[in-house]
């Protein structure tokens, strides 16, 4: 007896040509079976959702740089240490990181990427946030020094 | 402050993104100033 386990594919649903006929087919236990066409228009919307989600991925990674592009200017061109009071959005990155493991879990180097760089923007917000706390501190201490 | 390794990271998970899904950055011909940020 064996037995087989066969993945959905990302990029489903596949199109083969029988006797010069499009036709769609899917998998069941007992083989092969065509599609009927509510089932081959739900997984075009499907896929057409998940391009969709890896766009705005896309769309995010290339914002994220552009900020700490910015951000990195401004380091430079500052002589003293300074911190940025910009925070970087982490809400978007974390669902689209669940909602496409599907699809990127198989390129090992992207999540592995996508990962570290879920920590290092975290460090860069968490830094940013302990800045702003240390300054609201200050004038804080400032306004009771001068009413106190 | 910015750990060195991030801006790398993002850009080569773009690459990836561009290579392996066919995607294009769409600010790339976009003056810097009138780009969004997150």
């Amino acid at each position: 007896m064996y037995i087989f386990y066969i993945p959905h594919r990302p990029e489903r649903p596949h199109i083969v040509y029988k006797d010069d006929i499009p036709v769609f087919y899917k998998r069941t236990n007992t083989g092969c079976e065509l599609m009927s066409y509510n089932e081959i228009k739900i997984e075009f919307q499907r896929y057409e959702e998940r391009r969709e989600k890896i766009k705005l991925l896309f769309i995010e990674l290339v914002s994220a740089k552009n900020t700490l592009e910015d951000v990195k200017q401004i380091h430079e061109e500052t002589p003293i240490k300074a911190y940025s009071p910009i925070t970087l959005e982490l809400n978007t990155l974390n669902s689209l990181l669940t909602d496409l493991y599907t699809i990127i879990g198989r390129e090992t180097e992207l999540i592995q990427l996508l990962l570290s760089l879920r920590l290092h923007i975290t460090i860069f917000n968490n830094t940013t946030m302990m800045f702003l706390n240390r300054i609201s501190h200050q004038i804080n201490y400032n306004t009771n020094e001068l009413h106190g | 402050m910015i750990n060195k390794n991030i801006i790398p990271a993002i850009d080569k998970s773009i690459k990836i993104l561009e290579d392996k899904f066919n995607l294009k950055n769409p600010f790339e011909n976009t003056p810097k100033s009138v780009q969004s940020h997150s």
